[in-house]
């Protein structure tokens, strides 16, 4: 009786262990793939060039390693994988590219150009318009939100505002909002910083001043509600980084010594630590590996994060003008005019 | 009847309080060279671009700072725009500097004075020649209001000039001139009218403060100047009647003063535009209206 217990008994661990393995984490290696110089472009096209832009040149390479366009930047330069505007100090017409240099479209505007993703704005020197467009330059919606515009991001459908008078106001299809939130809690009432997943289901933004509020709503049954509000321990008078992650499950908010990063289901925090100051913050998802880019005294730091937001590794590069671009499988890094490509792999 | 007391409060109000609120200039020996609710590419200006010599910029009285932008970092709007600080004084009035480069320590300024540094000329404005824009906000409003009503007056002798006159009913534009003669109808009045600046150096076509259009006598057009809100996505500037930027510039060059139903006789037209310095300008013409 006792034998055919202990019989069972294995047979049953046998069992679980086979359909129940405890998932071990897989090591993930960073292999450095190839450098280019971004001078030298060879032409040609490519079904998916990656764009790159440094503060003098930009252009477009392949995964392969071969530069297929480049050019010195104007004055400034908005990129997209699909088209660029090269625009000078007093342009008043944008003129928009292919990633062959073929023209395909201009608009007349002495604004901003910049791009959210792959959607393509325009922003008035004064900050009071913000115009979307297509990539024939047609405009798509024109929004002009009565106050000076401070912060602004963009998911596929949606678009929020962060206004120099605090409020912030949700955008769709339409020039008026489908939601505002106006922040009244405070002595001084200034948008700080918005985000907004991509779906368009959770935002969250920095207002006020005298407290400062982190505050984050969600789309729950046909209507954006608060579901997290905080006041802010450290108090800023600038724009600060707030983004959720690719997934929409993370939203991470810069500190003075790193970044504060919350899960959005239970808003509980976890603090990660930074050197120097924070240039570039890309978190794909719960399940995959992040990146914080940072610019220390006398070079710049690349710091891999596991999933659990556990440091993998650090990279150091010289100081100077630096570009990071995550693609799948790689992430490629820019100094100076110059491109490394490093692919990922899950060992 | 409301909005024409309200209006009447809010200039008696606002002439009340530069009085007792004078604002001092941002920079030294300023020169303005476009001015509050001039035409800037589809919209109203929303404040004053002031060219200085010397680049110390300054708050215009003390007052907290309550946001800057000095650097590309993340979260910053993309397209690297001219950097500002905005300073908000008593009465919650905030006054705005954009295309500056913000001091080193404007991450420590908090309280300003009127004699503290915010920052220089510079920047990473768009402009080819470096300028401030300067814009006064009301935020118990939410009205932007022409700086010129709150800030010292500087001299300025340049008179504002009419330069054309047309009208446009249905059978098209029709000039102004001596013998003009134009048929009964609706039509409108549209001119040509700018002021000049304030230097003998630096010619600019600026929005004057105050336009009056009489006909027969009889005030027939008002528009002043000097506060400008938002509603509906559409810039207004609040006057005895709002008034949206596309119904006043034609595109052109010129402003509409409005439309008037003509009756056939002798028609006398007359427009007075004035500065904030109160230089006046006018201009009369006579029509003959037939069937």
């Amino acid at each position: 009786m006792r034998k055919l217990f202990l019989i069972l008994f294995f047979v049953i661990l046998l069992v679980y262990i086979i359909f129940f393995p405890h998932q071990l984490q897989k090591e993930l290696v960073v292999n450095p793939s190839w450098v280019v110089e971004t001078t030298a472009a060879e032409g040609g096209t490519d079904d998916h060039p990656v764009p790159f832009n440094f503060d003098s040149r930009f252009g477009y390479f392949s995964a392969s390693g071969r530069v297929l366009f480049s050019d010195d930047v104007v004055y400034r330069a908005a990129v997209s994988s699909e088209l660029f505007i090269n625009y000078s100090s007093v342009s008043e017409q944008l003129v928009l590219q292919n990633p062959e240099g073929d023209i395909i479209g201009t608009i007349d505007s002495d604004g901003y150009p910049f791009f959210i993703g792959e959607r393509l704005f325009v922003i008035a020197p004064d900050r009071m318009t913000v115009t979307e467009y297509d990539y024939e330059g047609f405009p798509l919606l024109h929004i002009s939100p009565g106050a000076a515009v401070t912060s602004m991001d963009a998911g596929s459908e949606h678009l929020i505002l962060g206004m120099l008078n605090g409020d912030v106001s949700l955008y769709t299809d339409s020039p008026d909002p489908v939601y505002t939130y106006y922040s009244t809690d405070s002595r001084y009432s200034v948008s700080y910083a918005c985000a907004l997943t991509d779906d368009g289901s959770r935002f969250a933004a920095v207002t006020g001043l005298y407290p400062q509020q982190l505050v984050c709503f969600e789309f729950r049954n046909d209507e954006y509600i608060p579901v997290f509000r905080m006041n802010m321990s450290e108090v800023y008078r600038r724009n600060l980084l707030l983004d959720y992650s690719d997934d929409g499950r993370l939203l991470y908010l810069e500190t003075p010594g790193g970044l504060d990063v919350y899960s959005t289901a239970t808003f509980l925090k976890q603090e990660i630590e930074t050197a120097g100051e924070i240039r570039k913050a890309v978190f794909p998802g719960e399940k995959t590996m992040s990146f914080i880019l940072s610019s220390l005294e006398d070079s710049s730091q690349l710091r891999l994060y596991r999933s659990d937001l556990g440091t993998i590794a650090d990279l150091y590069f010289p100081s100077g003008d630096i570009y990071f671009y995550l693609a799948e499988g790689c992430f490629y890094v820019g100094i100076d005019g110059r491109i490394l490509r490093y692919d990922i792999i899950e060992g | 009847m409301k909005k024409h007391t309200l209006l009447f409060v809010l200039s008696a109000v606002l002439l009340f309080a530069q009085q007792l609120y004078a604002f001092n200039w941002p920079v030294d020996d300023p020169l303005v060279v476009s001015t509050f609710g001039g035409d800037k590419w589809g919209s109203y200006a929303s404040g004053l671009e002031v060219y200085a010599e010397n680049a110390e910029i300054r708050p215009c009285d003390d007052g907290e700072v309550i946001f800057y932008e000095n650097s590309d970092r993340p979260g910053t709007l993309p397209g690297r725009i001219g950097h500002f600080v905005v300073v908000e004084h008593e009465r919650k009035l905030r006054t705005l500097y954009a295309g500056i480069e913000p001091a080193e320590d404007i991450s420590e300024m908090t309280g300003v004075t009127a004699s503290d540094i915010l920052g220089e000329l510079g920047g990473i404005s768009k402009s080819a020649r470096l300028h401030l824009h300067f814009a006064v906000i009301d935020s118990e409003f939410g009205q932007y209001v022409n700086p010129l009503l709150l800030l010292n007056s500087i001299v300025d002798n340049a008179s504002p000039e009419i330069r054309s006159i047309r009208l446009l009913n249905e059978a098209g534009f029709t000039s102004v001139d001596k013998n003009a003669v134009i048929k009964a109808g609706k039509t409108e009045i549209q001119a040509e009218i700018f002021d000049p600046g304030m230097s003998d150096d630096y010619f600019t076509l600026m929005a004057p403060y105050k336009i009056q259009l009489f006909h027969n006598g009889e005030e027939i057009f008002y528009l002043n100047f000097e506060s400008l809100r938002y509603d509906a996505g559409s810039a207004l500037i609040q006057s005895r009647e709002d008034m949206k930027y596309d119904d006043f510039y034609r595109g052109d060059g010129y402003v509409s003063l409005g439309e008037i139903s003509l009756v056939p006789g002798d028609s006398r037209f007359e427009i007075l535009v004035s500065d904030y310095s109160e230089n006046e300008t006018g201009r009369t013409f006579q029509l003959t209206v037939i069937e």
